[in-house]
């Protein structure tokens, strides 16, 4: 398999702070540097200012399905060769079947499982910097709660 | 006597209008459940994606070193979350089953291959558990099967078998290959179960044993569901103090090629499996 990994920065879609902190902090940890949005509006001011290689889409988003968000980018011509994952707690066969439809890449589902996770983005998006030690930077985001 | 025909008549549409408005209310209130464990399994699962992914993290000492008792409580919080998560599938796989949406995706696989993944996903609970499993890897013949729903029910039963049967004990997983049909059999050691016993055992929420276990109560009552919805069947043959066998038949999709050769993959699979799973003779015939 020869896949043409893409690099730029890897971008996460997903409302649930937690959610978005988790995968932020694995793939900070892999090194990708990470944009994050809360909902499609935000994700679509950022996709303006900087291309991803690959974007992570939760499904129900507060301003509506992540599924449109992934037809739309798929349909771009600025993002259409975005690799898009779509990632939500749903995980049920017909939801896997909707996001395939819709243009994404590929289904993760959450419980997200680390190691299968890391292969599948490694897979499509190239890291940018190299990191085995945790410390700040990598990730661009708003402020969040503390906890929950 | 025409004037008794046509009230005949218009008594049975009114019951017919009554049937069909009824089933239209079951249909509308079987929809409602599924969509509400659905939601339900959605909120549930979010927050066991912190839970499960952090701890995962810490464990594997991605954000600093871990002490040992650190290490210890970071593989409760694991395990724990994974034991939520299984009991919300359990739950999510019971609704959809019986609301009837339950999807087969049916392609062709070795079973045998199906089998050796499940052992080797168990491995580290039989060795916690000192219980030794064995399985010949050797292949039964490509399959048209659904393989996550094959992974269920020998997950289920292996684990169960895993957690029920004692230290010590041996499980054997066979896999009997019929034209049209698959066998699946997971033998134990263990106690046994009476027979008065017997046919609970697939009922939801039983536990037949006194002591409190980490089980869903859910495994093999989600297990019997799978499996009937399929056209298989499941069953239990058991002696109080002489061990189980747990089985299942599948039927097999006559998409499938009916053809019990071995494959290359599983082939290669059997060569290269080296783990806790040791050969055993082949049985010729199902103990049925």
């Amino acid at each position: 398999m020869t896949e043409r990994r893409r690099s730029g920065p890897v971008l996460v879609v997903d409302d649930h702070p937690l959610s978005c902190r988790l995968l932020e902090r694995i793939l900070d940890f892999e090194g990708y540097t990470t944009l994050v949005a809360s909902s499609i509006a935000e994700a679509e001011a950022l996709v303006r200012e900087t291309v991803p290689s690959l974007i992570v889409v939760d499904i129900r988003l507060p301003d509506g399905s992540g599924l449109d968000l992934a037809r739309r980018l798929k349909l771009e011509p600025a993002t259409w060769r975005c690799t898009v994952l779509a990632c939500s707690a749903g995980a049920t066969a017909g939801e896997r079947t909707r996001a395939l439809q819709a243009g994404c890449d590929d289904y993760v589902a959450k419980p997200v499982e680390i190691g299968s996770f890391i292969r599948l983005v490694s897979k499509f998006a190239a890291p940018d910097h190299d990191r085995r030690a945790p410390a700040a930077g990598g990730v661009r985001r708003a402020p969040l709660p503390k906890a929950l | 006597m025409l004037g008794g025909l046509l009230a005949y008549c218009e008594r049975l549409t009114a019951a017919n209008r009554e049937l069909s408005r009824q089933n239209g209310e079951l249909q509308r209130r079987s929809e409602l459940e599924r969509r509400l464990v659905a939601s339900v399994s959605h909120e549930l699962r979010t927050p066991l994606n912190a839970v499960i992914g952090f701890s995962e993290l810490m464990d594997g000492g991605r954000t600093g070193p871990v002490s040992d008792v650190q290490r210890e409580h970071l593989g409760i919080i694991r395990t724990s979350g994974q034991h939520m998560l299984t009991l919300v599938n359990d739950m999510l796989d019971q609704a959809q089953v019986e609301a009837g949406h339950i999807r087969l995706a049916p392609q062709p696989v070795e079973p045998a291959v199906v089998v050796a993944e499940c052992i080797s996903s168990l491995e580290r609970a039989a060795a916690e558990q000192k219980v030794s499993i064995e399985f010949d890897p050797r292949p039964v013949g490509i399959s048209s099967l659904d393989p996550t729903r094959l992974r269920q029910v020998v997950l289920n039963y292996l684990s169960n078998a895993i957690k029920f049967a004692g230290r010590h004990a041996t499980v054997t997983v066979r896999l009997i290959r019929e034209p049209g049909r698959l066998l699946i059999e997971v033998v134990d050691t263990g106690p046994g179960i009476d027979a008065a016993d017997q046919p609970r055992v697939f009922e939801a929420f039983t536990s037949l044993s006194p002591a409190p276990r980490d089980g869903t109560g859910l495994g093999l009552a989600v297990t019997k569901l799978i499996v009937e919805a399929q056209g298989g069947q499941v069953g239990v043959r058991s002696t109080a103090g002489a061990g189980s066998t747990f089985f299942a038949w599948l039927p097999l999709a006559p998409a499938g090629r009916d053809d019990p050769r071995p494959s290359p993959i599983a082939a290669a699979v059997g060569r290269g499996r080296k783990a806790s799973a040791r050969r055993a003779p082949r049985p010729m015939v199902a103990r049925r």
